[in-house]
């Protein structure tokens, strides 16, 4: 580097935008053409037919119910939380607590409820014993039930940490004297809301819906493991439609997930038409902290403890499981403990150990690709205005917003060609699909904390570009490097549709040996199992810190 | 031949299809400190910038101590900047942030932290190596930031308003002791600021610029008796620049009396100091705005006139 601002934008930015053109345009572009059945005659009559068919109708009415009920419940129940809880949530271990639910892939999570809340589970055992009801099918039925509760409040339990995620930066960098300023000239509460607040919120909430809707409406796992039999969400139906006996009914697979996709873009697209006036673009705040007062004091303690134990409730129960021998329906605890669930799944259950090395391999590799292409492209972003930015971001954005599994069944052939299909590198570079873009908004967001003057400073004293790097931003960029190992990890493990389809059976990672074996084993086999997909986020955790240890310089403390 | 220690000759730089800087020649003395003035967007920033190499002029040529270093990248040039703010890097105790360029530089573990505890001593920071910059005031961050860019021995050192942040009892203690420890060190200096009066007291000359161009560069006392042009002449509110030459404040004085001989002007605020009052005017006719001193309580609004004495 001869120049200091020869860091042209661009370049930091090619690998990350090159890798989301690639695999989002030639996806979406070759998943259309197999709709079409280009190779023999193209015609858009499966479009006619699906768009006629009145179970495939109330598919796609049902995934949007779904997706909409659990998103604006989230963002409810994550925005009072916030609002109640950010002081509150600025030390550890609340913060702890509140992020917990993340380290479980959405269908771990999903089991995890499904042991408490099913008709056999822990609540309606709890209740039997109360002597509230005699037998279990008194209690509501909510998995496997046609309007989809249990697949709902498995969405809204998973989400709402993620949307305090998003919110908490935002809360944390209002300003209370604005906030002052508004009572002092008469305002009240609802007006330091609308004015103080909202203005700075409300994009992020929205951002929020788009991501989360976006997830819901197109992910696979939950209902396929939750779900009823009639009617199906979407990505379930068309995981039937393309792995089914009749291979003439693939390409319905990849029309019903286009036609998925053209409703989420239409959605988005409209939303942000429609909220176009109320958003203010609102400068890069000083990040100053404030003395932080939440509005409903009184209540924070309160939500905190109810928060603590929907945390705390369905992973103590997991936990319980995974130990237990037996368990009589109607008791408050297991009647006997016993190891031989984690003994079985660890010493006679090769193959869990063969999944436990190939997801750990997997999610490690998907990380590293993650920090190398995308802490450059964030900051990229973070520190330069060029032409085009907004068209950059919103791409690099896009991967969240548009089904990778649609992106997934187009590449899927190609990737066959190549000869990287069945094998763990096209599950790697697939898997980048779903968090790239979560990698690069945390980056960016540390890069912008820090600020490029330390650069700055440290060049002008004689430090070269892996000088700066290593000395100025990686010990301050930490935190954010562990969020995006939890969240890269966590996402990359929960991946049961990608790895099946790219992966053909070959690779065999911990979801793929997850979705046979639920409520086909022993549940105390199952219990430990999924206790692991919460380790190995851990796992890759130490061993980073381990090697960011070496790279960095020792810090006395 | 007079030896220049910094030559800037025909410095352009262009954004975006504004002029920020147009110099044709800027000469610094080694051992001088030059302090930079100007209206705000003036540019000021920018010749630090393009010093210190962050950035890279459209055209011209920069020399230090006669070696071309136009083309040379920020890491290799004997310059170092400071920002407003002390910018010590938040997560290196104060004894790493001193030491950070020797580290840079490759200099072995035990000797860059003798060196750096020896700087620190002579910044005043004794006893505060293990602290972290939260822990320590904002006097103490300004002198470590100082620690930090004097021990690589620049040649160069520019200051961007380095003093902005601190109070101003704190400001005029530090820039005091700053002065006394870059003469005792004969380092050159560059020292952007918007306050005159720290412009004055700090630089041995002061360069004025204006919408990228420099006006003039003369030691204080030149630049308030014979200014160059009538903006350096407003700028510095050092007097009053009349169709055919400058009248200076030092031979002005204030007139009650209708039957004195002299300009009009108007009374825009007043304040006492030093046992005196003094009358900020708006001179009539002009864009003057001068301050001179009175024995007698002027209002504010009143009418005066303004007139030269001889001297």
């Amino acid at each position: 580097m001869k120049w200091f601002r020869t860091s042209n934008p661009y370049v930091l930015m090619a690998p990350a935008v090159l890798i989301t053109i690639l695999l989002l345009g030639y996806g979406i572009v070759m998943a259309f053409l197999e709709s079409i059945k280009y190779y023999n005659q193209p015609t858009l009559s499966i479009y006619r037919e699906l768009l006629s068919d009145e179970i495939f109708i109330t598919s796609i009415l049902y995934s949007l119910r779904i997706a909409f009920i659990s998103t604006i419940i989230s963002l409810l129940i994550g925005l009072i939380l916030v609002r109640s809880l950010y002081p509150v949530l600025r030390s550890k271990f609340p913060k702890l607590i509140a992020w917990m639910p993340m380290v479980f892939p959405h269908f771990i999570w999903g089991y995890m409820l499904f042991l408490l809340f099913s008709q056999t589970g822990y609540i309606s055992s709890l209740l039997n014993g109360m002597g509230l009801h005699d037998q279990p099918n008194e209690f509501p039925n909510l998995f496997k039930d046609s309007f989809g509760i249990g697949i709902i409040i498995t969405y809204v339990w998973k989400e709402v940490p993620f949307v305090i995620l998003m919110l908490l930066p935002v809360y944390e960098q209002l300003s209370s004297p604005q906030k002052e300023l508004v009572y002092t000239l008469g305002g009240r509460r609802w007006d330091v809301f609308w004015h103080v607040e909202r203005p700075y919120v409300f994009p992020v909430m929205l951002e929020t819906f788009f991501i989360v809707f976006a997830f819901v409406v197109s992910a696979y796992e939950v209902p396929a493991l939750l779900g009823a039999t009639y009617p199906k969400m979407i990505p379930v139906i068309s995981y039937d439609w393309f792995f089914g006996s009749d291979w003439t009914k693939q390409p319905y697979a990849f029309a019903a997930m286009v036609i998925l996709t053209l409703f989420i873009v239409l959605i988005v697209f409209l939303t942000y038409l429609f909220t176009r006036k109320g958003r203010i673009h609102l400068a890069q705040s000083s990040g100053a902290f404030h003395d932080l007062q939440a509005e409903n004091r009184k209540y924070s303690r309160v939500l905190f403890f109810v928060m603590l134990g929907m945390t705390l409730l369905p992973i103590f129960i997991l936990v319980l499981t995974s130990f237990v021998q037996r368990w009589t329906y109607g008791e408050l605890l297991p009647s006997s403990l016993t190891i031989r669930g984690w003994h079985e799944m660890l010493w006679h259950g090769p193959k869990f150990i063969e999944a436990v090395y190939t997801s750990l391999g997997i999610s490690l590799l998907v990380l590293l690709l993650n920090l190398l292409i995308g802490l450059p492209a964030a900051k990229g972003l973070a520190f330069h205005i060029f032409q085009g930015k907004s068209l950059v971001e919103t791409l690099l954005l896009s991967p969240i917003l548009i089904p990778s599994i649609v992106i997934a069944l187009g590449v899927h052939l190609t990737f066959i060609k190549i000869g990287i299909a069945n094998h763990w590198t096209g599950v790697v570079i697939v898997h980048l699909l779903p968090t790239l873009p979560y990698t690069i908004k945390v980056l960016r967001a540390g890069y912008e904390r820090i600020g490029k003057r330390q650069e700055e400073i440290a060049v002008s004293l004689g430090a070269g570009a892996w000088g700066v790097f290593r000395n100025v931003y990686l010990p301050q960029l930490i935190p954010s490097i562990r969020s995006v190992v939890f969240l890269v990890t966590v996402i990359s493990l929960g991946q049961y549709f990608l790895t099946a389809l790219i992966g053909g059976g070959e690779v065999n990672t911990m979801a793929i040996l997850f979705f046979p074996y639920f409520q086909t084993t022993n549940d105390a086999v199952i219990a430990s199992f999924s206790i692991l997909f919460a380790m190995i986020p851990i796992v890759v955790w130490l061993l980073i810190e381990g090697t960011l240890r070496l790279v960095i310089p020792k810090q006395p403390r | 031949m007079e030896s220049h220690f910094i030559e800037l000759s025909d410095i352009r730089k262009v954004y975006k299809d504004k002029e920020v800087l147009n110099l044709n020649q800027l000469r610094v003395r080694k051992g001088e400190i030059i302090s930079v003035v100007g209206p705000s967007g003036t540019g000021k920033s920018t010749l630090l910038r393009l010093i210190a190499g962050l950035e890279k002029a459209d055209t011209g040529e920069i020399m230090i101590d006669g070696e071309q270093i136009t083309n040379v990248p920020p890491q290799q040039r004997p310059v170092v900047y400071m920002f407003q703010e002390s910018l010590l890097f938040p997560h290196m105790n104060v004894l790493e942030n001193v030491a950070f360029g020797l580290k840079m530089a490759k200099v072995s573990k035990k000797k860059r932290y003798e060196k750096s505890k020896e700087m620190m001593k002579r910044v005043g920071l004794e006893g505060l190596e293990s602290d972290f910059p939260h822990e320590i005031s904002g006097g103490q961050k300004q002198r470590a930031a100082l620690a930090r860019s004097l021990i690589v021995h620049p040649k160069v050192l520019l200051l961007d308003e380095p003093f902005s942040s601190l109070d101003t009892e704190l400001r005029k203690e530090t820039r005091r002791w700053i002065k006394h420890l870059l003469k005792s060190e004969n380092i050159t200096v560059l020292f952007v600021t918007h306050d005159l009066e720290e412009a004055m007291a700090l630089g041995d000359r002061v360069a004025v610029l204006n919408k990228g161009k420099l006006q003039q560069l003369d030691s204080p006392h030149v630049l308030y008796e014979s200014p160059f042009n009538p903006f350096v002449a407003s700028f510095l509110q050092g007097g009053i620049w009349t169709e055919e030459r400058f009248i200076p404040v030092s031979s002005l004085k204030l007139g009650r009396h209708d039957n004195q001989n002299g300009r009009k002007a108007e009374v825009i605020e007043t304040y006492y100091q030093d046992g005196k009052f003094h009358c900020v005017l708006s001179i009539e006719h002009s864009e003057a705005i001068i301050t001179l001193t009175t024995r007698e309580k002027v209002n504010v609004g009143e009418h005066v006139k303004v007139f030269e004495v001889e001297r």
